[in-house]
Protein backbone atom coordinates (compact mmCIF):
# COMPACT_ATOMS: atom_id res chain seq x y z
CA UNK A 1 0.00 0.00 0.00
CA UNK A 2 2.81 2.56 1.03
CA UNK A 3 4.58 1.70 -2.24
CA UNK A 4 1.35 2.21 -3.98
CA UNK A 5 0.84 5.85 -2.63
CA UNK A 6 4.50 6.97 -2.92
CA UNK A 7 4.32 5.66 -6.68
CA UNK A 8 1.24 7.98 -7.13
CA UNK A 9 2.22 10.97 -5.77
CA UNK A 10 5.93 10.48 -7.21
CA UNK A 11 3.98 9.87 -10.50
CA UNK A 12 1.64 12.83 -10.20
CA UNK A 13 4.50 15.42 -9.28
CA UNK A 14 6.73 14.30 -12.32
CA UNK A 15 3.59 14.95 -14.23
CA UNK A 16 3.13 18.48 -13.06
CA UNK A 17 7.49 19.21 -12.91
CA UNK A 18 6.77 18.16 -16.89
CA UNK A 19 3.68 20.09 -17.21
CA UNK A 20 5.24 23.16 -16.01
CA UNK A 21 8.67 22.72 -17.56
CA UNK A 22 6.90 22.44 -21.01
CA UNK A 23 4.08 25.58 -20.56
CA UNK A 24 6.51 27.87 -19.03
CA UNK A 25 9.78 29.96 -19.67
CA UNK A 26 11.53 32.90 -21.32
CA UNK A 27 9.80 32.95 -24.42
CA UNK A 28 6.52 34.70 -23.10
CA UNK A 29 4.06 32.89 -24.89
CA UNK A 30 0.47 33.11 -23.56
CA UNK A 31 -1.91 30.02 -22.32
CA UNK A 32 -3.61 29.96 -25.61
CA UNK A 33 -0.68 30.42 -27.95
CA UNK A 34 1.12 27.13 -26.59
CA UNK A 35 -2.21 25.09 -26.47
CA UNK A 36 -2.90 25.48 -30.03
CA UNK A 37 1.20 25.23 -30.56
CA UNK A 38 1.32 21.79 -28.67
CA UNK A 39 -1.44 20.28 -31.50
CA UNK A 40 -0.52 22.36 -34.88
CA UNK A 41 3.17 22.80 -34.15
CA UNK A 42 3.00 25.91 -36.08
CA UNK A 43 4.67 29.35 -35.78
CA UNK A 44 7.34 30.71 -32.98
CA UNK A 45 4.98 28.49 -30.05
CA UNK A 46 5.35 25.22 -32.00
CA UNK A 47 9.18 25.66 -32.66
CA UNK A 48 9.60 26.73 -29.07
CA UNK A 49 7.26 23.55 -27.50
CA UNK A 50 8.21 20.85 -30.60
CA UNK A 51 12.10 21.47 -30.71
CA UNK A 52 13.10 23.30 -27.63
CA UNK A 53 10.93 22.10 -24.20
CA UNK A 54 9.83 18.49 -25.47
CA UNK A 55 12.91 17.15 -26.31
CA UNK A 56 14.18 18.62 -23.53
CA UNK A 57 11.83 17.32 -20.66
CA UNK A 58 11.92 13.94 -22.72
CA UNK A 59 15.33 14.08 -22.54
CA UNK A 60 15.89 14.81 -18.78
CA UNK A 61 12.95 12.30 -18.22
CA UNK A 62 14.97 9.34 -19.85
CA UNK A 63 18.25 10.04 -18.51
CA UNK A 64 17.28 10.45 -15.33
CA UNK A 65 15.72 7.06 -15.39
CA UNK A 66 18.56 5.68 -17.11
CA UNK A 67 21.24 6.87 -14.23
CA UNK A 68 19.00 5.95 -11.61
CA UNK A 69 18.59 2.44 -13.20
CA UNK A 70 22.41 1.89 -13.95
CA UNK A 71 23.26 3.38 -10.46
CA UNK A 72 21.05 0.34 -8.86
CA UNK A 73 23.01 -2.35 -11.42
CA UNK A 74 25.70 -1.25 -10.20
CA UNK A 75 25.29 -1.20 -6.53
CA UNK A 76 23.70 -4.45 -7.18
CA UNK A 77 26.32 -6.07 -9.00
CA UNK A 78 29.14 -4.97 -6.86
CA UNK A 79 27.20 -5.55 -4.02
CA UNK A 80 28.15 -2.15 -2.90
CA UNK A 81 25.70 0.87 -1.94
CA UNK A 82 27.69 3.77 -3.07
CA UNK A 83 28.57 2.42 -6.42
CA UNK A 84 26.84 4.42 -9.37
CA UNK A 85 28.12 5.52 -12.76
CA UNK A 86 30.19 8.83 -11.49
CA UNK A 87 31.49 7.31 -8.66
CA UNK A 88 33.07 4.15 -10.65
CA UNK A 89 34.42 6.08 -13.11
CA UNK A 90 32.33 5.05 -15.70
CA UNK A 91 30.85 8.45 -16.64
CA UNK A 92 34.97 9.38 -16.99
CA UNK A 93 35.68 6.99 -19.38
CA UNK A 94 32.93 7.85 -21.46
CA UNK A 95 33.72 11.79 -20.71
CA UNK A 96 37.38 10.61 -21.99
CA UNK A 97 35.98 9.04 -24.92
CA UNK A 98 33.66 12.33 -25.87
CA UNK A 99 36.76 14.43 -25.23
CA UNK A 100 39.11 12.37 -27.47
CA UNK A 101 36.71 12.60 -30.28
CA UNK A 102 35.61 15.93 -29.74
CA UNK A 103 38.54 17.91 -28.84
CA UNK A 104 41.52 15.49 -30.02
CA UNK A 105 39.95 14.99 -33.79
CA UNK A 106 40.10 11.04 -33.48
CA UNK A 107 40.02 11.23 -37.01
CA UNK A 108 36.88 8.89 -37.34
CA UNK A 109 35.52 10.82 -35.20
CA UNK A 110 35.82 14.44 -36.20
CA UNK A 111 33.58 14.25 -38.96
CA UNK A 112 30.30 12.10 -38.01
CA UNK A 113 29.51 14.62 -35.29
CA UNK A 114 26.93 13.36 -32.93
CA UNK A 115 27.58 9.87 -33.84
CA UNK A 116 31.26 10.18 -33.30
CA UNK A 117 30.51 11.41 -29.73
CA UNK A 118 28.09 9.01 -28.86
CA UNK A 119 30.69 6.15 -30.18
CA UNK A 120 33.15 7.52 -28.45
CA UNK A 121 31.15 7.74 -24.90
CA UNK A 122 30.36 4.46 -25.52
CA UNK A 123 33.67 3.15 -25.93
CA UNK A 124 35.00 4.92 -23.05
CA UNK A 125 32.19 3.84 -20.75
CA UNK A 126 32.67 0.03 -21.67
CA UNK A 127 36.10 0.39 -21.30
CA UNK A 128 35.70 1.36 -17.46
CA UNK A 129 32.77 -1.75 -17.19
CA UNK A 130 34.96 -4.22 -18.28
CA UNK A 131 37.81 -2.91 -16.33
CA UNK A 132 35.84 -2.85 -13.46
CA UNK A 133 34.43 -6.51 -14.28
CA UNK A 134 38.28 -8.20 -14.38
CA UNK A 135 39.21 -6.48 -11.56
CA UNK A 136 36.42 -7.22 -9.04
CA UNK A 137 37.74 -10.15 -7.87
CA UNK A 138 41.12 -8.53 -6.21
CA UNK A 139 39.34 -6.49 -3.84
CA UNK A 140 38.50 -7.60 -0.53
CA UNK A 141 36.47 -4.37 0.62
CA UNK A 142 34.24 -2.33 -0.46
CA UNK A 143 36.21 1.04 -0.28
CA UNK A 144 38.76 -0.55 -2.51
CA UNK A 145 36.81 -0.07 -5.27
CA UNK A 146 35.63 2.99 -4.89
CA UNK A 147 39.03 3.98 -4.39
CA UNK A 148 39.92 2.42 -7.49
CA UNK A 149 37.06 4.54 -9.73
CA UNK A 150 38.13 7.40 -7.94
CA UNK A 151 41.75 6.54 -9.36
CA UNK A 152 40.07 5.69 -13.16
CA UNK A 153 38.48 9.96 -12.13
CA UNK A 154 41.92 11.07 -12.05
CA UNK A 155 43.51 9.45 -14.94
CA UNK A 156 40.78 10.05 -17.12
CA UNK A 157 40.69 13.71 -16.09
CA UNK A 158 44.52 14.20 -16.76
CA UNK A 159 43.89 13.04 -19.91
CA UNK A 160 41.55 15.22 -20.87
CA UNK A 161 43.13 18.07 -19.25
CA UNK A 162 45.92 17.10 -21.62
CA UNK A 163 43.49 17.65 -24.61
CA UNK A 164 41.88 20.37 -24.09
CA UNK A 165 45.57 22.47 -23.36
CA UNK A 166 46.00 21.35 -27.10
CA UNK A 167 42.36 21.83 -28.49
CA UNK A 168 41.31 25.28 -30.48
CA UNK A 169 38.96 27.82 -28.49
CA UNK A 170 35.84 26.92 -30.02
CA UNK A 171 36.09 23.14 -29.56
CA UNK A 172 37.09 23.77 -25.62
CA UNK A 173 34.68 26.08 -25.22
CA UNK A 174 32.04 23.22 -26.58
CA UNK A 175 33.72 20.63 -24.27
CA UNK A 176 33.43 23.12 -21.48
CA UNK A 177 29.94 23.97 -21.45
CA UNK A 178 29.00 20.05 -22.18
CA UNK A 179 30.60 19.02 -18.92
CA UNK A 180 28.34 21.58 -16.94
CA UNK A 181 26.21 18.91 -18.38
CA UNK A 182 22.80 19.98 -19.56
CA UNK A 183 19.17 18.44 -20.50
CA UNK A 184 19.11 21.08 -23.35
CA UNK A 185 21.06 19.84 -25.83
CA UNK A 186 18.89 17.15 -26.82
CA UNK A 187 17.56 16.14 -29.95
CA UNK A 188 14.70 14.27 -31.26
CA UNK A 189 17.19 11.52 -32.48
CA UNK A 190 18.53 11.33 -29.45
CA UNK A 191 15.64 10.84 -27.63
CA UNK A 192 14.45 8.02 -29.58
CA UNK A 193 18.01 6.23 -29.29
CA UNK A 194 18.12 6.94 -25.21
CA UNK A 195 14.48 5.84 -24.96
CA UNK A 196 14.98 2.68 -26.96
CA UNK A 197 17.76 1.36 -24.70
CA UNK A 198 16.43 2.36 -21.51
CA UNK A 199 14.06 0.30 -22.43
CA UNK A 200 15.55 -2.77 -23.40
CA UNK A 201 17.53 -2.24 -20.46
CA UNK A 202 14.75 -1.98 -17.90
CA UNK A 203 12.76 -5.02 -19.46
CA UNK A 204 16.10 -6.99 -18.92
CA UNK A 205 16.36 -5.84 -15.07
CA UNK A 206 12.83 -6.80 -15.05
CA UNK A 207 13.15 -10.44 -16.40
CA UNK A 208 16.13 -11.02 -13.92
CA UNK A 209 15.02 -8.99 -10.99
CA UNK A 210 15.22 -12.24 -8.83
CA UNK A 211 18.55 -13.25 -10.39
CA UNK A 212 19.89 -9.54 -8.25
CA UNK A 213 18.25 -10.50 -5.14
CA UNK A 214 20.15 -14.03 -5.14
CA UNK A 215 23.25 -12.27 -6.19
CA UNK A 216 23.40 -10.57 -3.22
CA UNK A 217 22.90 -13.84 -1.05
CA UNK A 218 26.32 -14.28 -2.42
CA UNK A 219 27.72 -15.06 -5.89
CA UNK A 220 28.49 -18.70 -4.53
CA UNK A 221 25.15 -19.34 -3.64
CA UNK A 222 23.61 -17.28 -6.76
CA UNK A 223 25.09 -19.91 -9.11
CA UNK A 224 23.76 -22.94 -6.10
CA UNK A 225 20.45 -21.58 -7.09
CA UNK A 226 20.70 -21.60 -10.63
CA UNK A 227 21.65 -18.05 -11.62
CA UNK A 228 23.87 -17.59 -14.77
CA UNK A 229 26.60 -15.61 -13.61
CA UNK A 230 28.53 -15.17 -16.73
CA UNK A 231 25.11 -13.75 -18.25
CA UNK A 232 24.47 -11.45 -15.40
CA UNK A 233 27.93 -10.02 -15.15
CA UNK A 234 28.13 -9.14 -19.18
CA UNK A 235 24.26 -8.11 -18.78
CA UNK A 236 25.12 -5.87 -16.37
CA UNK A 237 28.02 -4.48 -17.91
CA UNK A 238 26.97 -3.73 -21.45
CA UNK A 239 23.36 -1.84 -19.79
CA UNK A 240 25.13 0.18 -17.24
CA UNK A 241 27.43 1.18 -19.78
CA UNK A 242 25.36 1.92 -22.78
CA UNK A 243 23.13 3.60 -20.53
CA UNK A 244 26.05 5.94 -18.98
CA UNK A 245 27.30 6.46 -22.24
CA UNK A 246 24.37 7.55 -24.04
CA UNK A 247 23.42 10.32 -21.09
CA UNK A 248 26.99 10.82 -21.01
CA UNK A 249 27.05 12.09 -24.92
CA UNK A 250 23.98 14.19 -24.56
CA UNK A 251 23.81 15.43 -21.42
CA UNK A 252 27.64 15.69 -20.19
CA UNK A 253 28.89 13.77 -17.31
CA UNK A 254 25.91 14.14 -14.95
CA UNK A 255 26.82 13.70 -11.14
CA UNK A 256 24.87 11.57 -8.27
CA UNK A 257 21.97 10.65 -9.83
CA UNK A 258 22.90 7.21 -10.51
CA UNK A 259 24.37 6.78 -7.06
CA UNK A 260 21.34 8.91 -4.73
CA UNK A 261 18.62 7.96 -6.68
CA UNK A 262 18.77 4.44 -5.27
CA UNK A 263 18.95 5.17 -1.46
CA UNK A 264 16.26 7.29 -1.99
CA UNK A 265 13.96 5.11 -3.27
CA UNK A 266 15.00 2.58 0.07
CA UNK A 267 14.50 5.39 2.37
CA UNK A 268 11.06 6.19 0.77
CA UNK A 269 9.73 2.90 0.28
CA UNK A 270 11.29 1.07 3.01
CA UNK A 271 12.50 -1.74 0.53
CA UNK A 272 16.32 -2.89 0.63
CA UNK A 273 16.13 -5.62 -1.65
CA UNK A 274 17.19 -5.05 -5.57
CA UNK A 275 14.70 -6.76 -7.74
CA UNK A 276 11.54 -4.91 -6.08
CA UNK A 277 13.50 -1.41 -6.54
CA UNK A 278 13.88 -1.39 -10.21
CA UNK A 279 10.30 0.19 -11.23
CA UNK A 280 10.39 2.62 -8.23
CA UNK A 281 14.07 3.43 -8.68
CA UNK A 282 13.37 4.27 -12.63
CA UNK A 283 10.15 7.00 -11.32
CA UNK A 284 12.15 8.20 -8.63
CA UNK A 285 14.73 8.92 -11.58
CA UNK A 286 12.71 10.45 -13.75
CA UNK A 287 11.08 13.15 -11.15
CA UNK A 288 14.48 13.83 -9.87
CA UNK A 289 15.83 14.78 -13.17
CA UNK A 290 13.24 17.00 -13.73
CA UNK A 291 13.32 18.38 -10.71
CA UNK A 292 16.82 19.37 -11.14
CA UNK A 293 16.01 20.63 -14.69
CA UNK A 294 13.64 22.85 -13.56
CA UNK A 295 15.95 23.80 -10.76
CA UNK A 296 18.61 24.55 -13.69
CA UNK A 297 15.97 26.79 -15.92
CA UNK A 298 14.77 29.25 -13.44
CA UNK A 299 18.02 29.54 -11.57
CA UNK A 300 20.56 29.34 -14.30
CA UNK A 301 23.00 27.55 -12.04
CA UNK A 302 24.56 24.30 -14.07
CA UNK A 303 23.09 20.94 -13.88
CA UNK A 304 25.98 19.32 -12.48
CA UNK A 305 26.00 21.94 -9.85
CA UNK A 306 22.33 22.06 -8.41
CA UNK A 307 23.32 18.26 -8.45
CA UNK A 308 26.31 18.00 -6.16
CA UNK A 309 24.64 20.23 -4.00
CA UNK A 310 22.07 18.35 -3.50
CA UNK A 311 23.72 14.96 -4.13
CA UNK A 312 27.33 15.28 -1.95
CA UNK A 313 25.14 16.16 1.23
CA UNK A 314 23.20 13.09 0.67
CA UNK A 315 26.39 11.02 -0.07
CA UNK A 316 27.62 12.09 3.20
CA UNK A 317 24.50 11.35 5.23
CA UNK A 318 24.65 7.86 4.05
CA UNK A 319 27.79 7.48 4.89
CA UNK A 320 27.34 8.70 8.65
CA UNK A 321 24.13 7.04 8.78
CA UNK A 322 25.55 3.65 7.72
CA UNK A 323 28.72 3.69 9.37
CA UNK A 324 26.58 4.06 12.74
CA UNK A 325 24.31 1.23 11.89
CA UNK A 326 25.87 -1.24 10.10
CA UNK A 327 29.79 -0.90 11.09
CA UNK A 328 30.61 -4.74 9.31
CA UNK B 1 3.07 -30.63 6.59
CA UNK B 2 2.78 -31.48 3.21
CA UNK B 3 4.29 -34.47 1.71
CA UNK B 4 6.62 -33.73 -0.23
CA UNK B 5 6.08 -35.13 -4.73
CA UNK B 6 9.66 -35.43 -5.27
CA UNK B 7 11.13 -39.21 -5.85
CA UNK B 8 13.95 -39.51 -3.80
CA UNK B 9 16.86 -40.63 -5.00
CA UNK B 10 20.79 -41.18 -3.89
CA UNK B 11 24.15 -39.31 -4.58
CA UNK B 12 27.15 -41.26 -6.38
CA UNK B 13 30.52 -39.94 -6.26
CA UNK B 14 32.38 -41.72 -9.19
CA UNK B 15 36.39 -41.79 -9.34
CA UNK B 16 36.10 -38.01 -8.69
CA UNK B 17 39.23 -36.26 -8.58
CA UNK B 18 39.03 -32.50 -8.25
CA UNK B 19 40.07 -29.96 -10.67
CA UNK B 20 43.25 -28.14 -8.71
CA UNK B 21 47.13 -29.15 -9.33
CA UNK B 22 47.69 -29.96 -5.31
CA UNK B 23 45.19 -32.01 -5.16
CA UNK B 24 45.92 -33.87 -8.49
CA UNK B 25 45.78 -37.72 -7.42
CA UNK B 26 43.51 -38.01 -4.76
CA UNK B 27 40.25 -40.33 -6.01
CA UNK B 28 36.80 -39.72 -3.97
CA UNK B 29 34.45 -42.23 -4.15
CA UNK B 30 31.07 -42.18 -2.05
CA UNK B 31 27.76 -43.69 -2.39
CA UNK B 32 24.53 -42.22 -0.37
CA UNK B 33 21.26 -42.83 -0.04
CA UNK B 34 18.34 -40.37 0.90
CA UNK B 35 18.39 -39.64 4.65
CA UNK B 36 22.03 -40.34 4.59
CA UNK B 37 24.45 -37.58 6.85
CA UNK B 38 27.65 -37.42 5.31
CA UNK B 39 30.60 -35.32 7.20
CA UNK B 40 33.90 -34.19 4.83
CA UNK B 41 36.75 -33.57 7.29
CA UNK B 42 40.41 -32.73 6.26
CA UNK B 43 43.03 -30.39 6.98
CA UNK B 44 42.93 -27.30 5.54
CA UNK B 45 43.64 -26.86 2.24
CA UNK B 46 42.50 -30.56 1.97
CA UNK B 47 40.40 -29.40 -0.72
CA UNK B 48 36.82 -29.94 1.35
CA UNK B 49 35.58 -26.65 -0.45
CA UNK B 50 36.62 -27.55 -3.77
CA UNK B 51 35.18 -30.78 -3.35
CA UNK B 52 31.42 -29.35 -2.57
CA UNK B 53 31.49 -27.18 -5.13
CA UNK B 54 32.57 -30.17 -7.69
CA UNK B 55 29.09 -31.80 -6.03
CA UNK B 56 26.94 -28.91 -7.07
CA UNK B 57 28.93 -28.81 -10.27
CA UNK B 58 30.12 -25.58 -9.74
CA UNK B 59 33.50 -26.45 -9.94
CA UNK B 60 34.05 -28.72 -13.06
CA UNK B 61 36.07 -32.02 -11.80
CA UNK B 62 39.47 -33.33 -13.52
CA UNK B 63 38.05 -36.35 -14.00
CA UNK B 64 35.36 -38.39 -12.89
CA UNK B 65 31.08 -38.02 -12.19
CA UNK B 66 29.17 -36.66 -9.39
CA UNK B 67 25.89 -38.81 -10.09
CA UNK B 68 22.11 -37.84 -8.65
CA UNK B 69 19.81 -41.20 -8.97
CA UNK B 70 19.87 -41.66 -12.69
CA UNK B 71 21.06 -38.08 -13.71
CA UNK B 72 24.64 -36.51 -13.79
CA UNK B 73 24.59 -33.35 -11.96
CA UNK B 74 27.01 -31.61 -14.72
CA UNK B 75 24.42 -32.26 -17.23
CA UNK B 76 21.51 -30.92 -14.86
CA UNK B 77 20.69 -27.71 -15.96
CA UNK B 78 21.22 -25.17 -13.92
CA UNK B 79 17.20 -24.82 -12.96
CA UNK B 80 16.51 -27.41 -12.45
CA UNK B 81 19.91 -28.65 -10.13
CA UNK B 82 18.83 -25.89 -8.10
CA UNK B 83 15.75 -27.84 -7.72
CA UNK B 84 17.39 -30.39 -6.34
CA UNK B 85 20.41 -29.37 -4.70
CA UNK B 86 21.12 -26.57 -2.65
CA UNK B 87 24.72 -25.21 -1.47
CA UNK B 88 24.93 -23.17 2.16
CA UNK B 89 28.63 -21.02 1.83
CA UNK B 90 30.86 -20.45 4.96
CA UNK B 91 29.99 -16.62 5.41
CA UNK B 92 26.39 -15.69 5.58
CA UNK B 93 24.71 -12.68 3.07
CA UNK B 94 26.07 -9.64 4.78
CA UNK B 95 24.50 -6.96 2.14
CA UNK B 96 21.08 -8.35 1.12
CA UNK B 97 18.59 -6.12 1.70
CA UNK B 98 15.80 -8.65 1.66
CA UNK B 99 13.78 -9.93 4.31
CA UNK B 100 13.84 -13.47 5.45
CA UNK B 101 10.66 -13.99 3.89
CA UNK B 102 11.51 -12.73 0.69
CA UNK B 103 14.53 -15.25 0.68
CA UNK B 104 12.23 -17.77 1.45
CA UNK B 105 10.40 -16.73 -1.38
CA UNK B 106 13.58 -17.08 -3.82
CA UNK B 107 14.09 -20.49 -3.01
CA UNK B 108 10.53 -21.47 -4.14
CA UNK B 109 11.23 -19.27 -7.47
CA UNK B 110 14.93 -21.53 -7.69
CA UNK B 111 13.30 -24.36 -7.25
CA UNK B 112 10.80 -23.57 -9.62
CA UNK B 113 8.00 -24.30 -7.21
CA UNK B 114 4.79 -22.03 -7.33
CA UNK B 115 5.32 -19.17 -4.32
CA UNK B 116 2.92 -19.26 -1.88
CA UNK B 117 2.39 -18.15 1.35
CA UNK B 118 1.81 -21.45 3.17
CA UNK B 119 5.03 -23.06 1.94
CA UNK B 120 7.00 -20.01 2.89
CA UNK B 121 5.61 -20.27 6.77
CA UNK B 122 6.11 -23.94 7.26
CA UNK B 123 9.43 -23.64 5.86
CA UNK B 124 10.53 -20.93 8.00
CA UNK B 125 8.31 -22.33 11.25
CA UNK B 126 10.32 -25.70 10.31
CA UNK B 127 13.27 -23.64 11.10
CA UNK B 128 12.15 -21.78 13.72
CA UNK B 129 13.31 -18.45 11.69
CA UNK B 130 8.75 -17.35 11.71
CA UNK B 131 9.84 -14.71 14.54
CA UNK B 132 12.00 -12.91 12.05
CA UNK B 133 9.65 -12.87 9.30
CA UNK B 134 9.98 -9.62 8.07
CA UNK B 135 13.13 -8.84 9.14
CA UNK B 136 16.24 -7.75 6.92
CA UNK B 137 19.04 -10.39 5.92
CA UNK B 138 21.90 -7.16 7.01
CA UNK B 139 19.93 -6.67 10.25
CA UNK B 140 20.19 -10.37 11.19
CA UNK B 141 23.55 -12.09 13.64
CA UNK B 142 25.30 -13.92 11.42
CA UNK B 143 23.97 -17.19 13.36
CA UNK B 144 20.87 -15.76 12.77
CA UNK B 145 21.45 -15.32 9.26
CA UNK B 146 23.14 -18.64 8.10
CA UNK B 147 20.46 -20.56 9.86
CA UNK B 148 18.05 -18.31 7.70
CA UNK B 149 20.25 -19.47 4.65
CA UNK B 150 19.85 -22.99 6.05
CA UNK B 151 16.18 -22.73 6.26
CA UNK B 152 16.29 -21.55 2.37
CA UNK B 153 18.76 -24.17 1.15
CA UNK B 154 15.94 -26.75 2.70
CA UNK B 155 12.91 -25.06 1.07
CA UNK B 156 14.80 -24.71 -2.58
CA UNK B 157 17.16 -28.28 -2.90
CA UNK B 158 14.85 -30.69 -1.18
CA UNK B 159 16.95 -34.09 -2.09
CA UNK B 160 20.67 -32.76 -1.65
CA UNK B 161 21.99 -29.83 0.70
CA UNK B 162 25.65 -29.31 0.35
CA UNK B 163 26.91 -27.36 3.49
CA UNK B 164 30.18 -25.43 3.39
CA UNK B 165 31.57 -24.72 7.21
CA UNK B 166 27.83 -22.83 8.33
CA UNK B 167 28.63 -23.09 11.51
CA UNK B 168 32.08 -21.50 11.11
CA UNK B 169 31.35 -17.99 12.63
CA UNK B 170 28.89 -19.45 14.67
CA UNK B 171 29.07 -19.57 18.98
CA UNK B 172 27.62 -22.80 20.42
CA UNK B 173 23.59 -22.40 20.47
CA UNK B 174 24.47 -21.16 16.72
CA UNK B 175 25.48 -24.45 15.84
CA UNK B 176 23.47 -26.51 17.83
CA UNK B 177 20.64 -24.90 16.28
CA UNK B 178 21.99 -25.12 12.87
CA UNK B 179 23.01 -29.26 13.36
CA UNK B 180 19.44 -30.12 14.52
CA UNK B 181 17.94 -27.97 11.92
CA UNK B 182 20.31 -30.35 9.46
CA UNK B 183 19.11 -33.41 11.36
CA UNK B 184 15.26 -32.44 10.88
CA UNK B 185 16.29 -32.21 7.29
CA UNK B 186 18.10 -35.79 7.01
CA UNK B 187 14.89 -37.61 9.26
CA UNK B 188 12.53 -36.08 6.10
CA UNK B 189 14.95 -37.82 3.76
CA UNK B 190 17.27 -34.97 2.42
CA UNK B 191 20.77 -35.98 2.11
CA UNK B 192 23.18 -33.91 3.73
CA UNK B 193 26.93 -33.24 3.01
CA UNK B 194 28.64 -31.15 5.58
CA UNK B 195 32.10 -30.23 5.78
CA UNK B 196 33.07 -28.99 9.26
CA UNK B 197 35.75 -28.67 11.78
CA UNK B 198 33.67 -29.10 14.49
CA UNK B 199 34.22 -32.76 15.12
CA UNK B 200 32.81 -32.39 18.31
CA UNK B 201 29.41 -30.50 17.76
CA UNK B 202 29.03 -32.43 14.65
CA UNK B 203 29.37 -35.96 16.45
CA UNK B 204 27.25 -34.88 19.85
CA UNK B 205 24.33 -33.57 17.19
CA UNK B 206 24.33 -37.61 16.45
CA UNK B 207 22.76 -36.85 13.12
CA UNK B 208 25.77 -38.30 11.00
CA UNK B 209 25.71 -42.02 9.11
CA UNK B 210 28.65 -41.79 6.84
CA UNK B 211 31.83 -39.72 6.62
CA UNK B 212 34.42 -38.78 4.11
CA UNK B 213 38.23 -37.94 4.73
CA UNK B 214 40.13 -36.26 2.68
CA UNK B 215 44.34 -36.67 3.08
CA UNK B 216 45.60 -35.17 -0.29
CA UNK B 217 48.69 -36.64 -0.70
CA UNK B 218 49.33 -39.24 1.49
CA UNK B 219 49.25 -41.77 -1.03
CA UNK B 220 45.15 -42.88 -0.28
CA UNK B 221 43.51 -39.96 -0.78
CA UNK B 222 40.60 -40.13 0.69
CA UNK B 223 38.85 -42.33 3.00
CA UNK B 224 34.77 -43.12 3.00
CA UNK B 225 33.63 -44.54 6.09
CA UNK B 226 30.13 -45.71 6.61
CA UNK B 227 28.08 -46.01 9.41
CA UNK B 228 28.12 -43.27 11.90
CA UNK B 229 30.67 -40.47 12.64
CA UNK B 230 33.63 -42.08 15.19
CA UNK B 231 35.19 -38.75 16.22
CA UNK B 232 37.80 -39.88 18.17
CA UNK B 233 38.98 -41.94 15.18
CA UNK B 234 38.26 -38.90 13.27
CA UNK B 235 40.96 -37.00 15.25
CA UNK B 236 43.77 -39.65 15.05
CA UNK B 237 43.44 -40.14 11.47
CA UNK B 238 43.58 -36.04 10.66
CA UNK B 239 46.57 -35.92 13.29
CA UNK B 240 48.69 -38.81 11.73
CA UNK B 241 48.74 -36.61 8.45
CA UNK B 242 51.98 -35.20 7.76
CA UNK B 243 51.62 -32.79 5.73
Amino acid sequence: MRKRTISAVLGVLGAMLFAVGLFSGPAGLSPDEQWTALFDRQGVAGTILWDLRLPRLCMAVLSGGALALAGLLMQTYFKNPLAGPSVLGVTSGATLGVALVSLGGVAMGAGLGVVGTVAGALVGSWAVMLLLGAVIGWFRSRSALLIFGLMIGYLTGALVTVLQAGAEAGALQAFVVWGMGSFGHASWSGVLVLAAVLLIAALWSIRHRHDFDMWMLGSLTARSMGVNERGLTYGILAMTGALAALVTAWCGPVAFLGLATPHLVRILYRQHGAGSLIAPVLLMGMVLALFADWTVRFTAIPLNAVLSMVGAPVVLWLLLRRSESTAR
Amino acid sequence: MKTEPTSREGLTLHHLELARPDLKGMRINAALSPGDFLVVVGRNGAGKSTLLQTIMSLLPPAQGEVWLGEDQVAELRPRDRAARMSLVTSTPPRHAGITVRATMELALRAAGLPVDRSSVEDGMKRAGIAVWADRRLDHLSDGMAQRVMVARAALQGREVMVLDEPTAFLDVVGKEDILSQLHHCRTSGTIVVLASHDLDAVAASGAVTHWLHLHPGSGLGSTFHEGGFAVQEAREALRREHR
